[in-house]
Parts: C-alpha cells; structure tokens; sequence
C-alpha cells in the first residue's frame, strides 16, 4: 500500500457510519417514535487507522490516515462531512508541530484532543477501525451496488466496469484507487462521495427497526468508539430524520508544501472556515 | 365422556324435582291470598286534572342496569428470546486476528436475563395502562405514543394473548433489546398487530416502530 492509498480507507468508515447515521427515513414515519434531539449539532470524528496488511502495527497507536470530521443539525435534518488532508502539518498534542495522521501514535484520544485544539472544537465522540476492519464491515454490512466506471485495481483486487455489486474488497478498491482515473484525487474523492450516497440510498430503502439495529451493529463491532452504546443507538434512530439528500460532503482545502525533507499540506483559511461554518449548524453554506 | 343410562335418568330425575318444587312455590303463594281479596292493584294517586296544569312528565325509562363487567386478566406477555448478537469485536478484523483485543466476550446471561425481564415487565405496564384508559407517555420520544400503541392493541377489549419475540445486542452485557410484540385479538374482527420496540436500559425505549394491523393470520 502507498502512501498515497492509506487515506481512503478512512473516508471508507465514513461510508459505514454514514449509513447508519442516515439510518432509514423513509418508510412510514408517522408511526415511529424517535429520540427528541438534544438541541446541540452533533460532532463525531472518524478516524481509518494504517494498521493492516502489510503492516502489523497496532489499531490505536498506527497513524490515522482518515481523518473526517461528521457535523449534524440540532435538528438531526442535515450533516456535513468534512475530510481533512492526512499531511495537514499541524500542532499534535505531546508530538509537536507534525502530519495530523501522526496523533494517533497516542491513541486516538489524542487525535480528539488534535482536532479540539486545532478548530475549536468539542468533539462528542470519535469512531476507529482499520483496513480488515473496514473489508469485514462491509461484508457483514452487504454489498454496495455501483455503477463502475472503468476497472479499477489496487494490488491484486480489481473491479470490472459497469454494474458491479462490490463486496469489503473491491469497495475498498473503489474508494482508494487513484491511479486508474483519469482525474487522479479528484476523481477518488468524487467515487467516495458517491460510494457514501449509495451506501444512504441502500439503508434507507430498509426502513424498518432491523436495518437500523442491523446498521448500528455492523459499525458498534467493526469500530473501536468512547460512544457510550446507548447514545450510539439514540443517534442511529434520530438519524432516520436526516434524508440523504441533506448530507454534505467537502475537502477541507490545503496547499503543497514542504516541512524539511517531508512533502505535506497546510491547510488554507478556507479550510478553517469550512469547519466554522459546518460546527456551527451541521450545514455548509446554506445547506 | 361417555353419559351412561343410570347418568340420564339421573339428570331426568333431578330437572323433574325442580319442576316439582317450582310448582309447590307457585301453588303456596296462591293458597296464602286472604279470602275475597282480588289480585292486587295499583293505587296511583294522581292530582285532579287542571288545564293550566303541566303536563306530567313521563317517567323516564329506567336505565337498564349495567351488567358489572368483570375485571380484564392483566395483561402479561409470554416472551421469548429469539436470538443474540454478538457485539464484540471478535472475529471482525479490528484488531489483530489472534491478539488480546481479538478475543470473544462471553454473554453474561444473568445480566441479559434481567434486561428481559425489565424490558417486557415494561411493555406489560404500558400496554396494561393503554388499556384501562390511562394516559401513555413516553418521555424523550417525539411522536404520538398513543397511536402507537393504540394501533396494535386497537379495541380495549378482546386481547386474546400478548407475546414478545426478543432480540438482544450484547458485548458480553446488553446494549439493546428488539421487542416485537404481537396482540392477537379474540373477537369476531380478529386482529393480530405488531410493534417492535427498541430499548437500551431495560426501562424506556429509544425507538417505537408500530408496523401496524392485519387479520388474523396475515400478520
């Protein structure tokens, strides 16, 4: 695995937390009853450690290569995701000024506690898991139905064009391979959007208390989380409130620089004030 | 049970004792009248007529008396368990396969038994509650629990029998318990509904889902 790959597989937990947040809003609502919303936007932090084959590191102390920061509405009607940039060089609790996927060599407390003091932040809880993590995840979830657009491969897993029901695997090729689209970042970035959409779409045509549990499940043993399962699971059922179409997605923008010998990434103004304005409300712009 | 012929004469032998008996009653009260007393009457003394006089207002009809209803068997649900997630991390490619982390965490069945037993002692409450007509609230939850719970246990009377089909999701303790309920109705409209109730601390459910009504039969 590059360097370049790590990143995805973390944008890739957010698919599965994603789906269970959006849960199932559709179906006949007026005979649910759900958790009243606390009032307050929501912040969670979802975190995709390195650990994995090749390597043998261990899942709370690698490096946290996906780093997202998911914002919900008081009202629980709209989220935003915004991903920040694995090399952003900023200050890391106890590590000094490093990459931001260094703070999880202090457990992933200490990539809370990163983000905290890097926006201003009060992070609710956050949600970790890893590479086989991420595969058995969605195997255990089901698989995900894309349209690919062209084969795709990373290793020795390859997806094929066209229709494709993709299992953990070739999920995680889906969202990870740059090298094979012709718009490089971009393109992996606009596949994961579209691989989180469709992981909505799928919950949502579920609507019924097992797919929620079902959902909420999968993330509870495919995540290491300071959640407390009961506020987990009040957050899943509030998430039936919030239609996929509400959910949005941005990268936090940064610039290519260089820290010493090592090549990393500033993070722009802009980014800080994409932030703001997601924390504020759970909503980008005007949402 | 086969009656035989000693059993039948019997039972003829007792209905013709009661009649016997019946017609000694009725022959006494006759016997007892006093001599050249007629049957009785009825003496009502009424006002003489005037013509600026209301007219009297007919007695209202007695009110049938109420049969006194007898007292409805609470409502308890027979449960069962249907099955046991696991929630652990075991097994999930998490932590490394082999390592510490990775390692299973038995159900602690004491804890899981009292999870059930306080989820449906609950839903016996509420349901006994919706029931005799007493407000139902459930706290934290929006929505209208009434139409909720109205739609599967529908008219107040009838409830033939109650059951609960539990799921549990357990990291060793219970996290969460699934309810169904079905209410099956004994009546001519016979009814069965189901609800699923979602509960985390054996107390209040976080989650009502009324999946609604079908004949008996359909559900």
């Amino acid at each position: 695995m590059t360097l370049l790959h790590r990143p995805v597989h973390g944008l890739v937990v957010v698919a599965l937390v994603a789906a269970m947040l959006v849960g199932t809003a559709a179906g006949a609502a007026e005979r649910w009853l759900v958790p009243n919303p606390d009032g307050q936007v929501l912040t969670l932090l979802l975190l995709g450690s390195d650990d994995g084959p090749p390597r043998n590191g261990q899942l709370t102390n690698a490096r946290a290569d996906g780093f997202q920061l998911l914002f919900v509405s008081a009202d629980r009607h709209h989220a935003s995701f915004v991903s920040i940039p694995r090399d952003s060089w900023v200050a890391v609790p106890g590590r000094g000024t490093t990459r931001i996927n260094a703070c999880l060599n202090n457990g992933p407390e200490n990539c809370v506690a990163t983000a905290e003091a890097l926006f201003n932040l009060d992070i609710d809880g956050y949600l970790l898991t890893s590479m086989r993590g991420f595969i058995r995840g969605v195997l255990d979830y089901g698989d995900i139905e894309v349209e690919v657009p062209r084969s795709l491969s990373v290793g020795f897993t390859s997806v094929a064009p066209g229709l494709q029901q993709l299992d953990g695997k070739e999920a995680l090729v889906y969202a990870r391979d740059r090298k094979n689209r012709p718009d490089g970042d971009y393109g992996r970035s606009q596949a994961q959007a579209e691989l989180l959409a469709l992981a909505h779409e799928q919950s949502i045509a579920q609507g019924d208390t097992a797919a929620v549990l079902h959902a909420l499940s999968v993330v509870r043993r495919h995540t290491v989380t300071d959640i407390p399962p009961a506020q987990m699971a009040t957050w899943a059922f509030q998430a039936r409130q919030l239609p996929p179409e509400n959910v949005q997605r941005r990268l936090a923008s940064s610039r290519v620089g260089s820290a010493g010998a090592a090549s990393v990434s500033f993070l722009n103004t802009e980014a800080f004030d994409l932030v703001r304005d997601a924390a504020a409300d759970g909503r980008i712009g005007s949402g | 049970m086969t009656t035989t012929f000693t059993q039948r004469n019997a039972a003829w032998l007792t209905a013709g004792g009661v009649v016997v008996v019946a017609a000694l009653v009725v022959g006494v009260g006759f016997l007892t009248q006093a001599p050249g007393v007629g049957p009785t009457k009825l003496i009502v003394d009424t006002p003489p007529a005037a013509d600026d006089a209301p007219e009297p207002s007919p007695e209202p009809p007695p009110e049938p008396e109420s049969e006194p209803q007898p007292e409805p068997e609470p409502i308890q649900g027979t449960v069962e368990v249907t099955e046991l997630v696991d929630l652990s991390t075991a097994n999930t490619g998490v932590f490394q396969p082999g390592s510490t982390a990775d390692q299973s965490v038995p159900f602690d069945q004491p804890a899981i038994d009292a999870f059930v037993t306080a989820t449906t002692a609950w839903l016996d409450a509420h349901l006994n509650a919706h029931r005799d007509g007493q407000p139902v609230e459930l706290p934290g939850l929006s929505g209208d629990a009434v139409i909720a719970t109205a739609t599967i246990l529908g008219h107040a009377d009838g409830v033939a029998n109650v059951s609960y089909a539990v799921r549990i999701g357990a990291r060793g303790v219970p996290e969460w318990a699934e309810v169904t309920v079905t209410v099956a109705h004994d009546t001519t409209d016979a009814t069965t509904g189901t609800m699923t109730f979602v509960d985390t601390d054996g107390a209040t459910p976080v989650a009502v889902e009324a999946v609604g009504t079908a004949p008996e039969g359909d559900a």
